[in-house]
């Protein structure tokens, strides 16, 4: 009977094994990073005290487009993802909060620069944007979103670049 | 009998296929219904029309040679003789080589497969050339303009009419709070959010 367990229990291991191994779509092929900015003319402390500045470059690329340009950008949350093969997949920049959420997946093989997403911008537990557009490290998408303490918040989407993504 | 027939006798009456009593009984109907008396002649006319153009019996073509094959083919098998007729299998329909070939074929695409399961190179790069994205926004009242900045060298989507976020909401706060506290829960906060619209 102990005989008969082991055996069991080693067909279930390897059988498990084995299915990790032929599902192909869950590997890892970029890493997409969602950064949500406040955006603002008026106070920037009303993003609160733990937001934390942008970066010079950051801050000079939004203040060179007209419609991005607000006297201060302080950032409030981000969170960073795998982008899988052939699954979705969900960021949620700001904590458990769900009042901003980013879903995406991959629309081709990205190139070692470029990802064509398939993304969808939830706002409040609705989706409120469906997109595919291309994003890389230096050319990210910027969504100017909704008004939020005498601002606006931007949702930018980039591909992480800090690790190259698998051809 | 002056009582109007039901649709399915009436029908048989019409193309003559009425017989005995019945015919009697809807022919009496019919004597003072001059509409029904007109189709009926109507499709006899239209019967004869067709009659005259398509002939009712048409041979086959070649007779002779029809009839000729058939008595060939009866002489011949008369002539063989009992189970002559079977014909030698080629050699690859032979009884040992189809299960050997097909198990060697199974074989085959089998190694084919672990070889190429995990091969990431084999499978087809897509590379989507379209440079301007589609855009769809499900909401009423939200709509969506893109433009690539050069300025800001960056895809940029403009959202307006989307519903301002509640200025109540800490998100830091509510960073480490669990769904079911009620400062994350924005649900609460539907009409007041949805009162606001951004600019």
């Amino acid at each position: 009977m102990k005989r008969l367990s082991i055996l069991v229990l080693g067909l279930l291991l390897a059988s498990l094994g084995l299915g990790q191994e032929a599902d192909p779509g869950k590997e890892p092929v970029a890493t997409i990073v969602v950064r949500v900015i406040h955006a603002t003319n008026g106070d920037p402390s009303a993003a609160g005290d733990k937001s934390k500045l942008v970066s010079k470059a950051t801050s000079e690329r939004l203040q060179s487009e007209n419609r991005l340009r607000f006297s201060h950008y302080r950032e409030i949350g981000s969170d960073t993802k795998p982008l899988y093969r052939s699954y979705e997949n969900w960021a949620q920049p700001l904590g458990s909060s769900d009042e901003v959420l980013v879903r995406f997946e991959a629309q081709s093989r990205p190139s070692k620069s470029t990802a064509r997403l398939g993304l969808e911008l939830w706002l409040s537990r609705k989706k409120v944007l469906k997109t595919d557009a291309e994003v890389s490290a230096e050319r990210p998408l910027y969504v100017l979103g909704p008004a939020w303490r005498g601002g606006r918040l931007i949702i930018s989407v980039a591909l992480a670049s800090a690790q190259k993504p698998r051809s | 009998m002056n009582t109007k027939p039901d649709d399915e006798t009436l029908a048989l009456w019409l193309d003559d296929e009425l017989k005995g009593d019945a015919f009697a009984s809807v022919e009496a109907w019919a004597a003072d219904q001059p509409d029904q008396l007109a189709a009926r002649q109507s499709i006899r006319d239209w019967r004869q029309r067709i009659a005259a153009v398509i002939p009712g019996v048409e041979e086959p073509p070649y007779p002779d040679f029809f009839n000729s094959r058939i008595l060939t083919a009866i002489t011949d098998l008369e002539k063989s003789p009992a189970g002559a007729v079977t014909v030698k299998a080629s050699w690859w329909r032979s009884g040992w080589f189809m299960p050997v070939a097909a198990a060697a074929g199974m074989t085959l695409a089998f190694w084919v497969g672990t070889r190429t399961a995990g091969s990431q190179s084999s499978s087809p790069v897509v590379e989507v050339t379209r440079a301007a994205p589609l855009l769809y926004t499900p909401e009423t009242g939200v709509r969506a303009d893109y433009f690539a900045s050069r300025g800001a060298e960056a895809t940029v989507i403009v959202l307006d009419g989307v519903p301002a976020i509640s200025d109540a909401l800490e998100f830091h706060d509510t960073a480490g709070l669990s769904p079911e506290r009620d400062a994350d829960s924005t649900a609460a906060q539907a009409k007041e959010a949805s009162s606001e619209v951004a600019q």
